[in-house]
């Protein structure tokens, strides 16, 4: 009760008296001044800790998604003429969308590389970028392999083979085992030059032809060769030099068949001859180049005069393909011998 | 107001150089205020602009990204590179190089110090300047070297950008 007395007194004198109001009232008005600026600086820290903490949250976010994403990369890879092709299927099997932008290509062997940053632009995938969304698969098939060009590749060289995305991971290529690489040991172990039997066959003049003569029909029967007709062997064969060389055939090329009268060892040779357009010119220097990792068709012709006397007929000789010329700058000489014929006369 | 009391307040000089100086006081107090008042206005507002300009800084920073795509030595007879293939893969535009330092990672001597470079695009344009990365976009330089590197040894090139960021990746020469 005294208080409250006590209370409204003073109330009553403060209003009842005008003396030091002023001085309240400008107590307030700069007590006010400085809350409203303290509380401005205060504020305006808030909002750029506020935006801090926000690009914070985002970058951790991308670390976040660097980490997560997990695309695979599987495939095989051939190299014809300083590209190299990449046969892949890119399998995005983390939650988070990739984006593919580059390709390269690194050659252990030469130390060189390339790149194909194109790669996010193909217009197979109907995409602006190569885009893999999570648990999609991107073919590159043989039809569209991506080409990267890296000087002096060949095939029998190492390689690296990555793509990076555009959150900055990268993917190393998982190589699968694939024909390339056989071909390039059988290559490596035989020689450069591989021979298809299945395009093994002969044409058969009754005389020499003249420059310039069409080639009949093929004869029917592929291995039985006649002794006395002139005849014009189909061989095609294809360059698979591991160093990636081109081979030139010169006119010491020849098909050379061992053969046999009556115990005495008797050959015939056949030699390399021109034929364009299905023409033959018999006469003529004859000299094929073979690019590598090309085929070409190449004919041998010929009426064995070596085999005058006669060799026993009707029985099967051994057919040796002899190729000679030049690989790259060096002198290069191959016989395949796996060919068997039938003689008859 | 009567007459009678104007007159008495003009006539009468009593109490006058009191009220002199209450005016005098009042206005250098307020004169005072205002200047006080001023200042803090101007410290704070400078402060908001550093502390926005420190923040704006650091978050820039923060979101810059550079992947190193690939590095590759060149060496030859007489004339060495290294060449740095970069991505932008940050989420922030004109990422800008300021300076690349090649060290050797197993002495830790500086090959390279503080370099500057020319930025290329990838189909070999230089970019024109001010040279920068936005994002997503790709890019590289060389850098030449006075001398072979040691084969086998592991090097790697510093990258300082123009906001202050370093990114780093190693190679074997």
């Amino acid at each position: 009760m005294k208080a409250l007395l006590w209370l409204r007194r003073n109330i009553e004198k403060l209003t009842g008296s005008s003396k030091g109001f002023s001085s309240v009232i400008g107590t307030i008005f700069m007590v006010l001044l400085v809350v409203t600026s303290i509380a401005g600086i205060f504020l305006w820290t808030l909002y750029q800790n506020t935006l801090y903490n926000y690009a914070v949250r985002g970058q951790n976010q991308q670390e976040l998604d660097v980490r997560n994403e997990n695309v695979v990369a599987n495939g095989n890879y051939s190299v014809s003429g300083g590209k190299v092709s990449v046969i892949a299927n890119l399998t995005n099997a983390g939650p988070v969308t990739a984006q593919i932008v580059n390709l390269w290509v690194f050659d252990t062997s030469k130390q060189t590389y390339g790149f194909n940053n194109s790669v996010a632009n193909k217009p197979w995938a109907n995409l602006t970028w190569t885009t893999l969304k999570a648990g999609q698969v991107l073919k590159f098939t043989s039809g569209n392999a991506t080409k990267v060009t890296v000087p002096n590749a060949v095939s029998g060289d190492s390689f690296n083979i990555w793509f990076v995305t555009a959150r900055g991971n990268t993917i190393p290529l998982e190589k699968t085992q694939g024909q390339g690489v056989i071909v390039a040991q059988v290559a490596q172990g035989i020689g450069a030059i591989a021979f298809d039997f299945e395009q093994f066959w002969h044409y058969e003049f009754s005389g020499t032809p003249a420059q310039g003569n069409p080639l009949p029909s093929r004869s029917p029967k592929n291995y039985t060769i006649s002794m006395s007709k002139y005849t014009v062997f189909h061989v095609v064969v294809t360059n698979f030099d591991p160093l990636g060389k081109d081979i030139v055939l010169n006119g010491n090329s020849s098909i050379y068949i061992i053969c046999a009268q009556k115990s005495t060892v008797k050959y015939g040779t056949w030699g390399l001859v021109n034929v364009t357009a299905n023409n033959i010119y018999p006469s003529s220097p004859a000299q094929y180049r073979l690019k590598y990792k090309n085929t070409i068709e190449i004919y041998f012709a010929g009426l064995p005069t070596s085999f005058t006397g006669g060799v026993d007929v009707n029985t099967a000789y051994p057919l040796n393909v002899i190729l000679l010329g030049r690989k790259g700058n060096n002198d290069y000489g191959q016989n395949i011998p796996f060919v068997s014929i039938y003689l008859i006369s | 107001m009567s007459l009678r009391k104007v007159w008495k307040l003009l006539c009468e000089r009593r109490a006058v150089s009191v009220a002199i100086s209450n005016v005098i006081l009042a206005g250098a107090v307020i004169v005072v205020g205002f200047v006080v008042l001023f200042w803090g206005q101007s410290q704070s507002t400078a402060y908001n602009n550093a502390y926005s300009q420190t923040m704006s800084s650091d978050i820039a920073s923060l979101q810059e990204k550079l992947t190193f795509e690939n590095v590759f030595y060149n060496s030859g007879t007489t004339k060495w590179n290294v060449s740095v293939y970069l991505l932008n893969s940050g989420k922030i535009n004109n990422v800008t190089i300021k300076a690349v330092s090649v060290i050797n990672v197993t002495t830790g001597a500086y090959v390279i110090w503080s370099s500057k470079v020319d930025l290329r695009f990838f189909n070999g344009t230089i970019m024109a300047k001010p040279q920068h990365l936005d994002m997503t976009q790709q890019g590289y330089f060389v850098l030449s070297l006075a001398g072979s590197l040691k084969t086998g040894t592991r090097y790697s090139v510093l990258i300082t950008t123009g906001r202050g960021s370093s990114f780093e990746s190693a190679f074997v020469a």
